[in-house]
């Protein structure tokens, strides 16, 4: 299945980049075939709303708003605190979004 | 050695041999080869990206500023290129490659033998910073050594404020054990320490104002889209001031708006390919001490009271956090301001504008999010900073030509890094360097020696005055 994740960070570029890779590589052992987009806290929710995406995964806090996808707080990638958890949040969401 | 270092790199250049340092230092980490192999080309790529774009940018922007400088009283001939151009300039130089390799080593050293308690290879990306000052002494004194020097000394200075800074931090940005470590965005740090107990004197500790209302109606400046819009026209019409009735004057005033908007849109795109190659090698890093530390705590060692580290990340965690990017954000048409207003100041602040929130996160969490009091401190320690700025443009541009082989129409413009090099204080250390005089050097040696040893002594007595000073400002929330 083709997942399509907004990862994002402060400047949509270094940390986002990183964690999107850990994502991709970790969710095609489970056959996902996974495209990312990085970008900032200040874009997500236009991005969001527009439709071409599946969730969110955020290092930076995002701003109150709608967001009508799954957001998952990935920090946890960077300090390795609570990294098992996010990693089961994650495969739980994953699997319940239907195409 | 260092002779046939200077040799390979020569005739290779940055796009080549950099890929090849990192696909060999990935590798030693025991990252995959294939994996290793592509973040290497990663690297070469964003090397590529980085030279082509600015080098179709900066003949356009160049014609703008000349006539800018000579037909109005705005003498800023120095263009921030932001600190993704700093850190591509830095990753293609010499000294940056050596320290590649000593960075990752030193930190891994002093974190080990308890020198610090900040795990700082985690943030491996930033350690441009080093880099950049690095270069630009080896630049001037030929002496790879000396640069060495001042590379280790920095980032000495850099893991002291981040021990210092760390609870502090961590604690105000809620993530548990966990601290900023890049040098450039700790600096003011320094100051935020030295003023708050005289701002505290003005009450401005008792200033309430709340991001949140701020928050929806100054989005837009936060946009590299927009802000880069704004900035490119703006310079376009200083530049055409004298001919504001023709036409033409004003297709270049509109193509300059749209080339600025777009080279802040994709900078970013950019510098995040470059970042990839370095994602593995920070990964291996920061996994590898994690596990560490954890088979230390299983084994259940109940004699030794377990070692309080912080892991050291990226500043992109703390970001979006609203006190922090509204402050930020109200920063942004305040320094371009000042840039035009500052008697000397040659710099004209643009791309890391949009950077400003990573740069204040120490003074939030000190103030405990007061934004007047952050956006005072900030005010005077970034003035400073485009003065420091300033006095290095000439030096940087060269590095940036000739390292990162960026084609700069000369004398037309210098470029600089509003971020990177806007730091006040050690910048007046890589000057003590830059003049090679021994009792300078010394100096700025002793002066971190007699610092660490009072920090060490007095660790906690510290740590708790950072929370109770920053506890005295009146919250937002």
């Amino acid at each position: 299945m083709h997942l399509n994740l907004l990862a994002v960070c402060g400047s949509g570029t270094v940390t986002s980049s990183m964690i999107a890779g850990e994502i991709k590589e970790e969710l095609e052992k489970d056959g996902y075939d996974v495209s990312a987009t990085e970008t900032r806290p200040t874009e997500v929710q236009q991005l969001a709303q527009g439709g071409n995406f599946d969730l969110i995964v955020y290092t930076s806090p995002l701003p109150e708003g709608d967001y009508p996808i799954p957001v998952l707080n990935g920090t946890g990638l960077l300090t390795g605190m609570g990294e098992d958890e996010f990693w089961d949040e994650l495969k739980a969401t994953v699997a319940k979004i239907k195409k | 050695m260092l002779e046939t270092v200077k040799a390979v790199f020569d005739t290779f250049g940055a796009n080549v041999f950099v890929p090849v340092m990192i696909f060999f230092i990935a590798l030693i980490l025991k990252v995959k080869p294939q994996k290793a192999f592509l973040s290497a080309l990663y690297a070469g790529v964003g090397l590529t990206g980085f030279t082509l774009l600015l080098n179709s940018y900066t003949p356009m922007v160049s014609k703008v500023i000349k006539k800018m400088v000579t037909n109005t009283g705005v003498h800023l001939p120095a263009f921030d290129i932001g600190w993704q151009g700093a850190s591509l300039v830095a990753y293609s130089t010499q000294a940056g490659m050596i320290f590649l390799v000593v960075g990752l080593v030193l930190q891994t050293v002093l974190f080990l033998i308890k020198w610090t308690d900040v795990f700082q290879p985690s943030d491996l990306w930033n350690n441009y910073s080093y880099m950049v000052w690095g270069s630009m002494c080896f630049y001037v004194t030929k002496n790879m050594w000396l640069s060495l020097g001042l590379m280790v000394l920095l980032n000495m200075y850099s893991l002291l404020l981040a021990d210092s800074i760390a609870q502090r931090w961590s604690k105000y940005y809620n993530y548990p054990r966990t601290t900023i470590i890049a040098l450039h965005n700790l600096e003011p740090v320094i100051f935020g320490i030295i003023m708050d107990p005289i701002w505290n004197l003005l009450k401005i500790n008792k200033i309430k104002l709340s991001p949140k209302t701020l928050q929806k109606k100054l989005g837009f400046l936060g946009e590299p889209i927009s802000l880069g819009l704004f900035l490119g026209l703006f310079l376009g019409i200083l530049g055409n001031t004298q001919r504001l009735g023709q036409l033409s004057a004003w297709g270049e005033i509109a193509k300059i708006g749209i080339a600025t908007s777009a080279i802040m849109s994709i900078f970013p795109k950019v510098a995040g390919i470059f970042a990839q190659a370095f994602a593995p090698l920070s990964q291996a890093a920061s996994k590898s001490i994690r596990k560490s530390t954890k088979a230390k705590d299983a084994s259940g060692d109940q004699e030794e009271k377990p070692r309080l580290w912080f892991l050291g990340v990226n500043d992109a965690v703390g970001f979006g956090e609203p006190a922090t990017l509204i402050t930020g954000m109200l920063l942004i048409p305040i320094m371009v301001l000042l840039a035009i207003l500052l008697p000397g100041n040659k710099v004209l602040p643009v791309i890391d504008l949009l950077a400003i929130p990573y740069w204040i996160e120490g003074l939030i969490a000190l103030s405990n999010g007061n934004m007047v009091k952050t956006m005072i401190n900030s005010v005077i320690w970034f003035s400073l900073g485009l003065y420091m700025c300033t006095a290095t443009a000439s030096l940087f541009t060269h590095i940036a030509t000739q390292g990162a082989g960026v084609a700069i129409p000369t004398a037309a413009l210098l470029v600089t890094s509003f971020n990177i090099l806007g730091k006040p204080f050690f910048g007046l250390i890589f000057f003590a360097f830059l003049t090679q005089n021994v009792f300078l050097i010394l100096l700025t040696v002793v002066l971190y020696f007699v610092l660490w040893a009072l920090f060490q002594k007095n660790k906690e007595k510290f740590r708790t005055y950072l929370d109770n000073a920053a506890a005295k400002n009146a919250t937002s929330a």
